[in-house]
């Protein structure tokens, strides 16, 4: 009796880590770190036009400030940090050159705000699809894995979770 | 092929979109008129039916230039708002809507709103990339123009430091907008609240002086006076927002005990990132709300633009309608100079020929027009520009943009392509009736 | 020179099928003087408008060698353009032009390297017809109906068509008008070789003719030459 309790906890721990490590994987898909630094919910609409913005929210959780510059990404020819400007009543995307993010703080790339702006991209982003970037930063390039969402979304499908 | 067409300047890209749209007309001309010379016979005929050729240009005229005006307009309407909004980069007050908001701080039309404390007031005035933090005091009026509180910095940079005067050096003088029938030297006394409902007597004995007049922004507060923030929280019983040893001091800073409370905080900083990260920062939940305005407006203006597509639609099918309908007119005056087609035909011309002298009239009416309608475009929009200009005092001008000539070269296009049915109508009526008649 | 006319089996119905008019043979020599004569909707006219190619007919209509039934009516009208000038009761002039727009009005449609031989030719026609100077400027509605009439005769002439086909050309004009029109049309076309074809009324007119058809109920019914 004892030994078939004993079998059944030692299965059912090992499901519950299992289970554990399966939602770990799925915090991967969302959730981006370098040394303390975080990318959270990074995502971008699907588009069929060469150029697309990438949005994420960044969480400075190490002991010095951190400086965003740009990025890159394979899919892209380039891609530039750029913030959300209204000129004569038409929206422009001017460059920013870098933001430094202080520790303990958390700064939001969002629609009409700041955002990664990827240029000359080679594919058509589709919805369910994942982008590879990264995000250059003062620590170092930071590895994003951009969900694609609807054309018209405003925000990261899993917006609101923490992680 | 596209990268070279990407790689052209806009007005380049303009200019060829225009030919490219009408272009169809310009290929329906050669074919028509190729080695034929109808002008003298169009000339007689515009002539002779002067009188409805007339009618019919300025009815497509009218609905032309009312189509563009109105697109025109709109576009005027959205610049005009935005650069409203200019000066507005950041505008952090306590969680809500971010349009009521906008409406109070940005064009001046307050609703009541939460307020934000002195502590939450100085987290931002203090913040390092902030260079300046102005509270605003809504609630009272002088005539039309709004009385409105706030910093000695704040006006400034309002006005771009064009002030003629000086600024108000105590908690009784007052800045005039460029609009305000109110001169230096002038004196007044606020009424609490707006229009009718206003309470003249309310704040009795609060005498204040115009010392200064901002330089014109084109915005609606070109229509308020602005006072220092002081006053108005003086002259409601609510303190002066600095501490007792402090209490003739005008401006910041304020004591966080005693500050009454400001319905929204414009943020304004020199870095271009850090408006970026400020936002960020003042986003807190149940606290802070932080907002661009400029974002707000672009969302209105996204929702605006899908109707401004359904406006651009229907104004083409209208004028199309107008013009199917001129072209209607033309086939029944083509029955009265029937006698002529059949003429020339009786004398040998070419069925090309006779079609083209047709399809010459109406497209002369067609282009005259489209001509006519475009400078009646032009002073409709700046008609209604004037007129929204005095309702709303924001600063609207609607010149004619590259968009309104490409509506107007699809439909050159367009109607000189459908005026090619009643020129076609006309060549399949019978010749010996005509020459009888 | 004129052309000789050849007509065989030509018959011309309405829409709803009767018989309008109906030929059986007819010959004419290039350059005769031939005119038509019958009660009204007898299908005098019928068979003018059809020697021009203007009516849906059967048959052939024979001009010289070329049958102008077999052309389609692109080919008709370059034919009427080349070949056959035609005058009206009431002249058919655009009035917004002056006399001398309306006798070259043909070279509106001309291949451009014909239209000044042709504008030569109209005024020199004008010139002939009296029309010349300052009246090949004025404007038509300035001009008496005689005068109209010949601007429409100069029209009809000025690319030295071999064939002329008036319909009714004095019957709107005073007997003065008329007599001297008369004139001016017998000279030009006996002095050009022109066949001329006129439907007409005008005993005036017909007496001068070499040849006189008489039509009545679609068919000719008499042909009388003039004895010379």
């Amino acid at each position: 009796m004892m030994r078939i309790l004993v079998v059944v906890f030692a299965l059912l721990t090992a499901f519950a880590a299992v289970a554990q490590e399966q939602h770990d994987h799925d915090h991967d898909d969302h959730v981006s770190e370098l040394a303390g630094f975080r990318a959270v919910h990074a995502w971008a609409r699907a588009t069929g036009s060469n150029s697309a913005l990438i949005f994420m929210e960044l969480e400075n959780g190490s002991a010095a400030p951190v400086t965003i510059s740009g990025g890159e990404s394979t899919m892209a020819a380039s891609a530039r940090l750029v913030g959300f400007a209204l000129k004569n009543g038409r929206e422009v995307w001017q460059d920013i050159p870098g933001v430094p993010i202080k520790p303990g703080h958390a700064l939001h790339l969002e629609p009409h705000g700041l955002a990664l702006l990827l240029g000359g991209l080679s594919t058509q982003l589709k919805e369910g699809d994942e982008l590879k970037a990264r995000l250059h930063t003062s620590l170092g390039d930071l590895d994003l894995h951009v969900e694609i969402e609807g054309a018209n979304a405003t925000h990261h499908s899993h917006a609101g979770h923490s992680h | 092929m596209i990268a070279l067409w990407e790689n052209l300047p806009a007005l380049t890209q303009d200019i060829l979109f225009t030919l490219l749209l009408l272009s169809p007309s310009f290929v329906v001309g050669v074919f028509v008129l190729h080695g034929y010379a109808p002008w003298p016979l169009v000339r007689a005929i515009l002539w002779r039916f002067r009188g409805s050729s007339t009618l019919f240009v300025l009815l497509i005229a009218i609905s032309v230039g009312m189509g563009i005006g109105l697109l025109a307009q709109e576009r005027g309407l959205r610049r005009g708002t935005a650069h409203a909004a200019d000066k507005f980069d950041l505008v952090v007050s306590a969680p809500g809507s971010e349009m009521t908001v906008m409406m109070a701080s940005v064009f001046l039309k307050p609703s009541d709103m939460p307020l934000l404390d002195g502590e939450t007031y100085n987290a931002i005035a203090n913040h390092e990339n902030v260079s300046i933090a102005a509270p605003l005091a809504f609630g009272d009026s002088y005539g039309t123009a709004s009385v409105i509180g706030t910093t000695a910095q704040f006006a400034r940079y309002l006005a771009d430091d064009h002030i003629e005067g000086r600024m108000w050096q105590s908690a009784n003088e007052a800045l005039a907008g460029a609009l305000v029938p109110l001169a230096v030297g002038d004196s007044f006394t606020p009424a609490h609240g707006h229009g009718d409902s206003a309470e003249e007597e309310a704040h009795e004995g609060a005498d204040l002086v115009v010392v200064g007049r901002l330089a014109p922004t084109g915005t609606p507060w070109d229509r308020a006076i602005l006072v220092p923030v002081e006053m108005v929280w003086t002259v409601h019983g609510l303190g002066t927002g600095h501490d007792p040893q402090h209490r003739d001091q005008i401006g910041p800073p304020f004591d966080p005990q005693t500050f009454p409370g400001t319905p929204a905080v414009v943020v304004r900083s020199e870095a271009l990132w850090a408006n970026y990260a400020l936002r960020s920062e003042f986003t807190r939940d149940r606290e802070t709300m932080a907002f661009f305005p400029g974002a707000v407006l672009a969302q209105l203006y996204q929702v605006l633009g899908d109707v401004r597509q359904v406006m651009s639609i229907m104004a083409v099918v209208t004028q199309v309608l107008v013009a199917a309908a001129v072209l209607l007119g033309l086939f029944i005056i083509s029955r009265l100079f029937h006698r002529q087609i059949a003429l020339l035909r009786a004398l040998g011309a070419p069925a090309r020929f006779v079609f083209s002298v047709v399809w010459s009239f109406g497209a002369t009416l067609l282009v005259a027009g489209s001509a006519l309608g475009l400078l009646v475009g032009f002073g409709s929009a700046a008609v209604l520009s004037k007129v929204v200009t005095a309702r709303t005092d924001i600063f609207v001008t609607a010149p004619l943009g590259m968009s309104e000539l490409h509506l107007l070269a699809g439909f050159v296009s367009i109607t000189l392509l459908l005026s090619l049915l009643p020129a076609a109508i006309v060549l399949r009526q019978p010749v010996v009736p005509g020459l009888r008649a | 020179m004129g052309l000789p006319l050849t007509i065989s089996g030509l018959s011309v119905s309405s829409k709803r099928g009767r018989l309008l008019l109906s030929v059986p043979d007819l010959d004419m020599p290039a350059g005769s003087l031939v005119g038509i004569e019958g009660a009204s909707g007898a299908g005098k006219s019928t068979l003018l408008y059809a020697l021009a190619g203007l009516q849906e007919a059967k048959g052939s209509i024979r001009w010289g060698d070329q049958d102008l039934l077999a052309l389609n009516a692109g080919e008709r009208a370059r034919f009427r353009a080349n070949r056959i000038g035609m005058i009206f009761q009431d002249f058919l002039l655009f009035e917004e032009l002056d006399a001398g727009e309306n006798a070259a009005l043909t070279a509106l449609f001309r291949p451009r390297r014909e239209r000044a031989t042709l504008r030569a030719k109209a005024a020199e026609r004008l010139d002939f017809l009296g029309l010349g100077g300052e009246t090949r400027d004025r404007n038509v509605v300035s001009l008496s109906g005689g005068e109209r009439q010949r601007v429409a005769i100069a029209r009809a002439m000025a690319a030295e068509a071999p064939v002329l086909l008036a319909d009714e050309p004095t019957a709107s004009l005073d007997r003065a008008a008329a007599d001297r029109l008369i004139e001016d049309l017998v000279n030009l076309t006996r002095s050009s070789g022109t066949t001329l074809i006129a439907v007409s009324h005008d005993q005036t007119l017909i007496s001068r003719m070499d040849r006189v058809l008489t039509i009545r109920d679609g068919a000719i019914v008499a042909d009388r030459k003039a004895a010379r």
